[in-house]
């Protein structure tokens, strides 16, 4: 299952948030990505998360399959739609 | 680069190498190099496949050591409350974690028979590449985090000993001499004058930001270097000369006496500065003021006399933080201020001056070719007007609580200016409906360092109530040269002294005289103790210089006797000659008592690098 975001930070994903994701990412069992221009990060790599690239009005996609996959994604969602 | 000796002396090598002085001042200490790594040599080799199991454990262990040593590093940060810096450390432990870089290295001994080191140099390289590529340099400085863990892993896979690193300078190991290739100026807000003795840089030219944060935090400093840094080695003795510009290794004996007498000397001129201002302002009539960035320097400034702030530069409020500054943080920062120098002192406040060499990792600003004619200045807060109207209202109420003054920099069109008055005026509106008190006759005033301004400026000056004019920007636009620039022919086109510089500030204070407005000179050029009397003669109302380097100015001002109208007739003639050379002879010949103050003037052809 999948949901499209917008970046409200106008700063972008930069390094905090970067790690917001990856430590929220890593406790899920399952694997989690984020998909902008239809190319795929892992959300659990700060590495993948920083060179995403995200900035302020860019949409992304998270996708996730698995038990509890809904909630991950809006738990990602947030941090992605946070103005901060 | 520069001419360097090397002699050995009773077993012991002794170099002295060249570079440009940056903020004056001595200091001995043992030498602590920071960020070689990007320099030392890579190694590259391969493995047997039969080798693979072994160099997979070999990295495992590696990164288990380096997780340790950050660990480590990272609970000592806490303990000491710093937690900022922590949390970069953090964002290092994050990317140590990392699956992609993990899987990444492994995948290259598995299946490319690469060694670990050379996985890892591989895997950083291509990562950091793609981080480059997005041109974001917010995102390049994280990869600069991202690197410092991939060399940390190298390290200990060489079974290498920790280098220092600019956060982990630790007080017990005493005061060092820090040797790097250059600052940013973010890291260079972090420098602690308490650890760092003194500052020696590869890169870099006297004007630049490193040098001047140096010079506000009194550590003497010594950039320019070039390669010849290379030759240092780590934990060296290091007598540091920032008044000239040169750094000495030899024996500790021998340093130590060269130092006493340095500092002797320096002592003897520290003296003199404690009293030194108010009888400056008494005797030429000229308000001297002072140039800070912080509440910290606030202090040293009141402390050693000044009669209020020139110059404060707020941009270092925002750097060095991923987060803007809130109104309110930001309003009992200027408080502050006021409440140090008192109700009635003026404190002339600038607005953020982001963009050229001062990056904020708070805004994005594309990598630019040409970052000083890019976005910078006004054009920033113009561009941001949500982080400007914040500044905007939170000076505003401070206005209330003394003498504030607005000042603006980068303008360079009267549109831009019309605009930064809507704002003023906007946020004033706001405050009056929210009845929160502000100064209804708060000053404002402009920050001359675009020429357009200064050849336009009798009409800017119907709206400004006062002019500030930047030297040290001024001097780089006129004459086309980069600042920063360290080549040593161009470095000379950069000097303040040049007539058409000159012309242009002669013709400001003309124009704002005419219509009943004082100027102020801030650049490093209000602090030189023979350019500080030629601006006098210019008819510059203030000067307004750095709270440290003021010593040499005030204890020269004090010890001549001229008055205004001979510095008039000395400053008309010197606009006469043909160039910076020239005007310095004729200026040393007239202001006799310079002459013989050597180690206060750089005695080379180059005047202005200090």
């Amino acid at each position: 299952m999948q949901k499209a975001f917008s970046i409200k930070s106008l700063t972008g994903i930069h390094a905090r948030p970067a790690k917001k994701i990856v430590e929220t990412a890593l406790g899920y069992p399952f694997d989690i990505y984020l998909v902008k221009k239809s190319k795929r990060y892992s959300a659990k790599s700060l590495v993948a998360m920083i060179s995403i690239g995200a900035q302020y009005g860019d949409q992304i996609i998270v996708a996730a399959e698995g038990d509890g996959a809904d909630a991950a994604i809006e738990a990602i969602g947030l941090v992605l739609a946070s103005e901060h | 680069m520069k001419n360097s000796s090397n002699s050995i002396l009773g077993g012991v090598i002794v170099m002295r190498l060249m570079g440009m002085p940056a903020s004056e001042g001595a200091a001995l200490a043992q030498s602590s190099i920071v960020r070689i790594d990007d320099r030392s040599k890579l190694q590259y080799f391969s493995i047997k496949p039969s080798e693979t199991r072994i160099e997979l454990e070999l990295f495992h262990i590696a990164v288990k050591q380096a997780e340790e040593e950050l660990s480590e590093i990272h609970a000592r940060l806490k303990l000491a409350n710093r937690e900022l810096d922590a949390e970069i450390i953090e964002v290092q432990l994050f990317f140590l974690q990392d699956a992609e870089l993990l899987e990444s290295v492994r995948q290259k001994i598995s299946g490319l028979f690469y060694s670990a080191q050379m996985a890892v140099q591989e895997t950083m390289n291509e990562i950091v590449e793609k981080i480059d590529s997005l041109e974001n340099p917010y995102l390049q400085q994280r990869a600069t985090d991202f690197k410092d863990v991939c060399w940390r892993m190298i390290r200990k896979l060489r079974g290498e000993d920790e280098q220092f690193s600019l956060m982990e300078i630790q007080e017990e190991k005493g005061k060092i001499i820090l040797l790097c290739e250059d600052l940013t100026p973010s890291e260079a807000v972090r420098l602690k004058p308490e650890i760092v003795a003194g500052l020696v840089t590869a890169e870099g030219g006297a004007m630049s930001h490193v040098a001047i944060i140096a010079r506000s935090l009194g550590i003497p400093a010594v950039v320019g270097v070039g390669n010849d840094l290379l030759h240092i080695n780590n934990g060296e003795w290091l007598l540091l000369n920032g008044t000239d510009g040169t750094v000495r290794t030899g024996a500790y004996n021998v340093l130590l006496d060269a130092y006493r007498q340095l500092s002797q000397r320096g002592e003897g001129e520290l003296t003199v500065e404690r009293s030194g201002v108010a009888k400056v302002t008494h005797n030429i009539g000229t308000t001297v003021l002072s140039n800070i960035s912080s509440i910290a320097e606030a202090r040293i400034a009141k402390n050693n006399g000044f009669s209020g702030v020139g110059l404060f530069r707020t941009e270092f409020l925002f750097m060095g933080r991923e987060d803007f500054p809130k109104e309110e943080e930001q309003f009992a920062i200027y408080k502050e201020v006021v409440s140090i120098f008192g109700s009635d002192t003026p404190i002339i406040i600038r607005t953020m001056d982001a963009g050229g060499d001062k990056q904020l990792c708070s805004l994005p600003i594309k990598k630019e070719d040409n970052p000083f004619l890019g976005l910078r200045g006004i054009r920033v807060s113009l561009r941001y007007p949500e982080q400007f109207r914040i500044q905007l209202r939170a000076i505003l109420r401070a206005s209330f609580y003394g003498q504030i003054k607005l000042l603006f920099p980068m303008i360079a069109t009267i549109e831009e200016w019309k605009s930064v008055l809507c704002e003023v005026e906007r946020t004033k509106a706001g405050l009056r409906k929210e009845r929160i008190p502000f100064n209804e006759q708060l000053e404002v005033g402009i920050l001359v360092e675009v020429p357009a301004v200064a050849i336009l400026i009798d009409r800017f000056l119907e709206t400004a109530d006062f002019i500030s004019i930047g030297t040290n920007d001024l001097t780089q636009y006129v004459m086309a040269v980069s600042r920063t620039d360290t080549d040593t022919t161009l470095s000379q086109l950069h000097d303040p002294l040049q007539p058409a510089a000159l012309q242009l500030i002669r013709h400001i204070v003309a124009e704002a005289h005419a219509k009943g407005k004082k100027v102020s000179v801030c650049g490093e050029m209000a602090s030189h103790s023979l350019a500080a009397p030629l601006l006098l003669g210019l008819g510059v109302d203030m000067l307004s210089i750095n709270c440290v380097s003021a010593i040499a100015l005030q204890s020269e001002l004090l010890s001549q006797n001229q008055d205004n109208v001979q510095l008039r007739e000395i400053a008309e003639k010197a606009l006469e000659l043909e160039s910076p050379g020239q005007i310095e002879q004729y200026l040393r010949h007239r202001l006799k008592w310079v002459v013989g103050r050597e180690n206060i003037m750089n005695t080379n052809d180059k005047p202005f690098r200090s």
